[in-house]
């Protein structure tokens, strides 16, 4: 016998057969451990950190605000005041920030400060307010960016972000503007979900957006996500992505307007001795821990990005693991500008569509105030202009905050002690703004005899001086004729029908036919008494042609990208169906109902509903519509002289603050 | 497939195990993959997750889940047809157990542990499959008892060190109900597979040194080793059952 012949007579084939399947699986598990170890000592591992806190979680509850901003954001402060080599980025309002810095002398302000210039701190603070930024115009976040910037100056700090992290996690292509990269931000944070919404693998850590093929749109998405992301050598973590109060007290998501009071927004010490032990154990286990900015940094040196091949309309959070929340209410901006919830102990109603048209005519007296300003600047003395420019300025505070979010998304009406209602907040904060301006009107017409009625052009608002800004001969004014027709939706050249849930009977449809500056078109005016739903459809196919907000001068089509609905904010109210050259524009007067458009599979429209749970009607619903034919380039400007840039009639009297 | 014992050989005995145990996992493992592509691709739900989890997994890895879940129930049924021929004395063409290894080669480890099993029976099972000579010598159980405390360690360490790399120290959701949930399930299963694996690395560790230097005690080490590799399932309660059936129910090896 060979020496093989006796191994094999020594040994049964079934126990050799048995060891060399352990030893494979030996060899793998060796395999497996190596792979532990080299994830572990091999690979780089980046975490960064993002606490997303937000003063206006209970708008208009000073005492949550104060818990907020001078009880929990303090004790994170001084946690990392302790561990100087600690990176970490703080995301708040520019407001709640002048707060704080007003607040115990300014101690604990100055420790953020002296964290925030030395590099250790990242401060994420874009705008004033947790302002619903995508709703809105150019010239509100433009004056909004401005107003925050020279704040901050003013109070020191000297770095800034390059990364933008928005109220409600709203990103949008818009953020391609030079009015954003001014300020040097040029990323935008935006979950990997949301990409995923629109057809995108997030297997790429950072993402190039250009609109209309044109370089100087280009921005970076930065994806963020709860679970690691591969970079080029190893890993990347977000060790926190959330509301801040989670992590430094007992506020549970999930318990979302459940009636929390301020106790749930204190500091819990064990939660943040907690938090504490567990990032000096991830320091010491080798995670290098960085701010985002300094991260993206890392990955635009080393070209780690991939351009985008499609573009990605307006979005938000949508919902996550974890949070019990229906992801039909966040599909785009809907949930904003669209579900009317009066939730808890509500009182009163909750009107999306009604109060933010309130917050755009606020907007639009604010604007004609500011070109009135500007027009007539070298006719003032200095110590008025700068006194009118300060109170127009606090006006503007005042108005960013009625923007904030929370106001009309989730439960603006829920109610707690008869002491909150969110809506209100919006609401009070336009009454302030507006009489602000009032008063800077009322001054100004004083010193230069105005009169009564003045109509200001607002696409002038940046010419500077001049008479081309407004006229105050009212023969001079640029009126609408408006003659009223028999007409129904049935008879408009676009496809339009109107489904109430609610009081059909009393509800009223006109057409008139009118013209204004030149432009001839057809006014379409809903009137419905009360309702607990709408759906006025629009057309039935894709593409559609519409405005990103901030980019008011172009048009981008869209199209429907999976299952699922997808609301559209449509700042400038416009949607087009046809081509550039021929086609009509369907455009939404903001100032009348300002809500989102609902992109569905066969259909589009304005789709509005009152929550199941607390089915209060809306009331006094006024949809008001230009439906106008012509090319696209027409109908841009139309939609923009009737929304963002508009022509607005003022009584110097006021009545109307 | 008791009923059949006392009619086949040995070796035929534990070709029937090892088809039949192979066959469970290849049910149930594509099964799963199956169902796990399903629900990613069907459900809204879960096709969210999906993106969450990315890049971990991506529709690609996906469509790998279906492949090879295809590839287990293929495998299944090669099995099923092994299982059915070792019980009931019929030939087992080599290339016949061959076949039935491929499916789940590719599906480690308990999937290529099964397989190369498979292939390296069909290589050297021959003229001596219906002998009814004893499958295992006392060798035979050493090696197999230091190799399972070898694949422990390795188990082990992979578990205590891969899992928190990736999934629980960079996670920190501490107030947030559902994910707080999740995140210490995660703790405690990892606690618990360490604690497990650490204590049967230990135990078939004294049990391999006892049985090599024939000392007292060491079949009990072995009942215990073999008590706790049931918990293992599939590989560990599958060499139980070998190391049960060969050593510890025969009164001499």
């Amino acid at each position: 016998m060979n020496e093989n012949q006796t191994r094999a007579a020594k040994s049964p084939p079934f126990s050799r057969a048995l060891r060399d399947g352990m030893i494979v699986l030996v060899i793998f598990s060796g395999f497996l451990t190596g792979l532990g170890i080299y994830f572990n000592i091999g690979q780089a591992r980046y975490a960064t950190i993002l606490y997303h806190y937000n003063a206006e979680y209970r708008a208009g509850n000073q005492a949550v605000e104060d818990a907020i901003i001078n009880v929990a954001i303090p004790e994170l402060i001084k946690m990392y005041d302790r561990h100087p080599d600690w990176p970490w980025t703080l995301e708040l309002q520019a407001w709640a920030i002048v707060n704080m810095s007003l607040t115990d002398n300014g101690t604990i302000f100055n420790m953020l400060k002296n964290q925030i210039n030395r590099g250790q701190c990242e401060l994420i603070t874009p705008l004033w307010s947790y302002q619903m930024l995508t709703a809105f115009t150019i010239e509100d976040v433009n004056f909004s960016l401005a107003l925050t910037r020279e704040t901050l100056l003013g109070l020191n700090i000297t770095r800034f972000p390059r990364v933008c992290f928005f109220q409600e996690s709203q990103a949008f292509p818009g953020f391609g503007n030079a009015i954003f990269k001014q300020y040097g931000f040029d990323t935008c944070m935006v979950g990997t979900h949301v990409l995923a919404l629109h057809g995108i693998e997030p297997v790429h850590p950072l993402f190039v957006q250009r609109l209309w093929n044109d370089p100087s749109t280009d921005f970076y998405y930065l994806p963020y996500n709860w679970v690691p992301e591969t970079v080029q050598d190893g890993f990347h973590f977000w060790t926190f992505l959330a509301t801040g109060e989670t992590v430094t007290g007992r506020n549970v998501l999930t318990g979302q307007g459940t009636g929390q009071g301020e106790e749930a927004y204190l500091p819990a010490p064990e939660l943040i001795a907690a938090h504490e032990l567990h990032l000096d154990l991830m320091r010491k286990s080798g995670y290098r821990m960085m701010t985002i900015s300094d991260y993206v940094t890392t990955l635009v040196n080393r070209h780690e990005y991939a351009m985008l091949d499609r573009f990605v309309p307006e979005t938000t959070w949508r919902d996550m693991p974890g949070f019990g929340i229906n992801r039909e209410d966040s599909n785009g901006l809907w949930k904003w500008m669209g579900h009317n919830t009066a939730k808890g102990n509500a009182t009163n109603y909750n009107d999306d569509g009604s109060q933010l048209a309130d917050t755009w005519r606020t907007g639009n007296i604010l604007k004609a105030t500011r070109t009135l300003l500007l027009a007539n600047w070298y006719m003032l003395n200095n110590a008025t202009r700068t006194s009118l420019n300060a109170t127009l300025t606090n006006a503007y505070k005042f108005y960013f905050r009625a923007q904030g979010t929370d106001a009309y998304g989730w439960e603006p009406g829920w109610i707690e002690n008869n002491v909150l209602h969110e809506t209100d907040y919006s609401r009070n904060n336009n009454h302030a703004a507006r009489l602000l301006a009032l008063q800077v009107l009322q001054s100004l017409n004083s010193t230069l005899g105005l009169g009564n009625l003045v109509q200001v052009y607002t696409e002038n608002m940046y010419v500077g001086a001049g008479t081309a800004a407004f006229s105050n001969i009212t023969t001079s004014f640029i009126n609408e004729t408006r003659v009223l027709t028999s007409s129904g939706l049935g008879d408009l050249p676009v496809e339009m029908s109107l489904t109430i849930k609610g009081n059909t009977s009393a509800s009223t449809v006109t057409v008139s036919n009118c013209s204004w500056g030149g432009f001839p078109y057809q006014a379409v005016d809903i009137k419905i008494p009360d309702m607990t739903a709408s759906r006025l459809k629009l057309a039935s196919s894709y593409p559609i042609w519409y405005c990103p907000t901030f980019c008011d001068d172009r048009a981008m089509l869209f199209s429907l990208y999976g299952e699922e609905p997808f609301a559209l904010p449509i700042a400038n109210g416009l949607v087009f169906l046809g081509s550039q050259a021929a086609g009509v524009a369907i455009i939404k007067n903001n100032s009348a109902r300002h809500v989102a458009l609902l992109a569905d599979q066969d259909w589009i429209g304005y789709y509005e509903e009152t929550d199941d749970e607390d089915p209060y009607p809306v009331k006094n619903v006024h949809y008001s519509f230009v439906i106008f034919k012509g090319n696209l380039t027409t109908a841009i400007a139309l939609a923009n002289f009737i929304n963002t840039r508009p022509y607005v009639k003022i009584d110097m009297n006021g009545g109307w603050a | 497939m008791g009923r059949f014992k006392p009619s086949i050989s040995p070796i035929r005995d534990e070709i029937a195990n090892l088809a039949g145990m192979s066959a469970w996992c290849n049910l149930i493992g594509g099964s799963l993959l199956v169902m796990i592509w399903a629900a990613f691709t069907y459900i809204d739900e879960a096709m969210m997750y999906m993106y969450y989890a990315a890049p971990l997994i991506t529709s690609t890895t996906i469509l790998v889940m279906l492949v090879l879940g295809i590839a287990c129930v293929g495998g299944f049924v090669l099995d099923c047809i092994v299982w059915g021929r070792a019980i009931t004395n019929k030939s087992l063409p080599k290339v016949l157990l061959s076949v039935s290894a491929i499916p789940g080669i590719v599906i480690p480890p308990v999937g290529t542990f099964f397989g190369i099993l498979k292939i390296s029976l069909a290589h050297k099972v021959g003229a001596e499959l219906d002998e009814m000579k004893p499958l295992f010598d006392a060798a035979g159980i050493r090696q197999l008892l230091l190799l399972n405390a070898l694949f422990a360690v390795f188990s082990c360490t992979f578990v205590a060190l891969y899992i928190p790399a990736f999934y629980i120290l960079p996670l920190e959701f501490v107030n947030d109900e559902e994910l707080f949930w999740l995140r210490l399930n995660i703790y405690n299963l990892e606690a618990a597979v360490v604690a497990i694996y650490g204590g049967l690395v230990a135990i078939i560790a004294i049990a391999a040194v006892l049985v090599i230097k024939q000392k007292p005690g060491g079949r009990k080490f072995t009942w215990v080793a073999c008590l706790l590799m049931l918990f293992a399932f599939p590989v560990g309660s599958y060499l139980a059952g070998v190391i049960y059936r060969n050593y510890l129910k025969k009164k001499e090896v």
